[in-house]
């Protein structure tokens, strides 16, 4: 590992700061204190935890393992050195953050007592208790974590390529910052020129599923700033009848987009096919093959855990999630291999796959483990919390909490979750990447 | 989802970490002046420094106000509830009397009694 300590050099400055005040003095010192008091009572052992994927679930659960055990080997693999903020890319896709505004480095947030090995896994061994590397190598463990994140099927729209965007119209916010940048600069020549619009989404699960939604309705705000509102007929194209899992932000929404926004929904329209060159999409409608014209197109790639968990022995064989990996939703806990546990984007639950529920489960599986090396009962379950800040506008958003039950989950009583307002957007746009690093601290 | 004091503190030093230095300097520079107002306290004009601080505390938690939207790339006429309005009330509120404590040593400095 490169880096300097950076947690203690944080603290050092933290505390050299306080002590020239005797009242942030104290403070620092007992919060300081309060941080880590893991440490004070951490469990000793010699267990060998690999943890595949250095993301926002792997990091969390890294430093949390590094603070709860003792004389543990901690691994984490995973050759990135960039750590991106991914729920800032919706900001960057819509001109409202600079790319550089959601890139990290992942040196920053490793835990000074895990090993970094810069490579990625290829491979799940779980009957040998073995993870196979992009070099060759096979690395051991007694306990595993797989956060690998998920993958985008960009193949499974026919003529679609990542490399097409920001070209002919094309947008999509998933990919990348540069991608998320370059979707900007196709959507600000649509604000400009007008023409039809279409919104995409494709069947089955995907990461922050707000995200189709905010980029549709950032844009028509845009639209609106610009007085070119006019000259845009916007559409937005769900694959099935769903526009939102919790079911009264889609009853919300199924009125509030055709009437409020005046975006079409073209239900049960799952994009099958693209055609750049004349700007025309197709969707597989029950009623056949439909192609659409198009200005702008917002492309959103079907999406799947990578193929080693798809096609592997840690994904689920059959039912909803299937090639999702195979986690107990309460647990965490691998439904086959009582020493494997997942977080993040990876796994196959009802819900998920948002910073919100990684924030929510990296405790659980850090405990969970803790207790599996102890052998005792699990403490602690997730109940499906995730959250998304809806964008409606520039200024604006609905702060949705909700869990396994879809029941609302309001973390702020006061704040009305279906009244677009501009204190959930302040959160969004100032305070929660903040969270999201100090999540990555295992701090919060 | 629930809330710990360190949870928000956390989150709090996150948000102020890249400035966390300038912080600890300015907070440092303030004491020590604010140990020379109670050095010579008896030379100068207490009340008329605290007054002076508070005003120039009021100003700029007003204009924190006012400008607490517009620094997240929002509008004053985006504020819809009761919330957003207590928010940036807040903010000013805790603008304004974190720039008064850190006005008032030098300011004091500045005013003596007359002679």
């Amino acid at each position: 590992m490169t880096d300097s300590n950076p947690v203690k050099t944080s603290r050092r400055r933290f505390l050299a700061g306080s002590a020239m005040a005797a009242g942030a003095a104290a403070s620092g010192i007992g919060g300081g204190a309060l941080f880590n008091s893991g440490s004070a009572r951490a469990v000793s052992t010699n267990a060998r935890i690999v943890i595949a994927g250095a993301g926002a679930a792997g990091l969390s659960i890294a430093t949390r393992l590094s603070r709860q055990l003792d004389g543990a080997r901690i691994t984490l693999i995973d050759s990135r050195e960039v750590h991106l903020y991914q729920p800032g890319l919706t900001l960057v896709a819509t001109g409202i953050w600079q790319p550089d505004h959601v890139e990290d480095r992942n040196a920053r947030y490793m835990p000074d007592q895990a090993e970094w090995i810069r490579d990625d896994v290829v491979a799940f061994h779980p009957d040998s208790n073995q993870v196979e590397t992009s070099t060759g190598s096979r690395v051991d463990y007694d306990y595993l974590v797989v956060t690998t994140g998920l993958q985008l099927n960009f193949d499974e729209i026919e003529g679609m390529d990542p490399s097409l965007i920001g070209t002919d119209g094309i947008g999509c916010v998933y990919a990348s910052p540069q991608n998320a940048s370059r979707t900007w600069e196709a959507a600000r020549r649509y604000i400009d020129d007008g023409g039809v619009g279409l919104f995409t989404r494709p069947p089955g699960p995907i990461k922050c599923a707000g995200a189709p939604l905010k980029v549709t309705m950032l844009i028509e705000d845009e639209l609106q700033n610009n007085g070119t509102r006019a000259q845009a007929d916007m559409h937005y194209l769900p694959p099935g009848e769903g526009l939102f899992s919790q079911p009264d932000i889609h009853d919300f929404l199924a009125r509030y987009f055709p009437e409020q926004r005046d975006v079409a929904i073209d239900w049960s329209h799952p994009l099958t096919g693209i055609d750049p060159a004349n700007r025309r999409a197709t969707f597989g409608t029950p009623e056949g093959s439909r192609t659409i014209d198009y200005d702008f197109i917002h492309v959103v790639p079907p999406m799947s855990a990578p193929d080693m968990i798809r096609y592997g022995d840690l994904g689920w064989q059959q039912g909803d999630f299937q090639g999702w990996m195979e986690v107990d939703q309460y647990s965490m806990q691998h439904r086959r291999y009582p020493n494997v546990f997942g977080a993040g984007d990876v796994v196959g639950t009802p819900v998920g796959k948002t910073a919100a529920s990684v924030k929510a489960q990296a405790p659980v599986v850090a405990d969970n483990l803790v207790a599996a090396i102890e052998d005792r009962e699990f403490p602690m379950e997730w109940t499906g919390y995730t959250s998304c800040p809806l964008i409606t506008e520039k200024g604006q958003a609905m702060l949705v909490e909700f869990d396994f039950s879809l029941e609302m989950t309001p973390s702020f009583d006061f704040l009305n979750p279906f009244e677009p307002q501009w204190a959930p957007w302040f959160l969004k746009e100032r305070m929660l990447h903040a969270a999201y690093n100090a999540m990555l601290r295992g701090r919060v | 989802m629930e809330f710990s004091i360190f949870g928000i503190l956390a989150v709090v030093l996150e948000l102020f970490r890249p400035i966390l230095l300038p912080l600890g300097l300015l907070i440092a520079a303030d004491l020590i002046l604010l140990a020379m107002v109670f050095g010579r306290h008896r030379r100068l004009n207490l009340a008329g420094g605290i007054r002076t601080a508070a005003g120039i505390g009021v100003v700029l938690g007003v204009a924190a106000a006012v400008y607490f939207p517009i620094w997240t790339g929002a509008s004053l006429t985006q504020l819809q509830s009761l919330v957003d309005y207590l928010a940036i009330i807040a903010a000013g509120v805790g603008i304004g009397f974190a720039s008064a404590c850190v006005v008032y040593p030098p300011v004091q400095l500045f005013m003596r009694k007359a002679t």
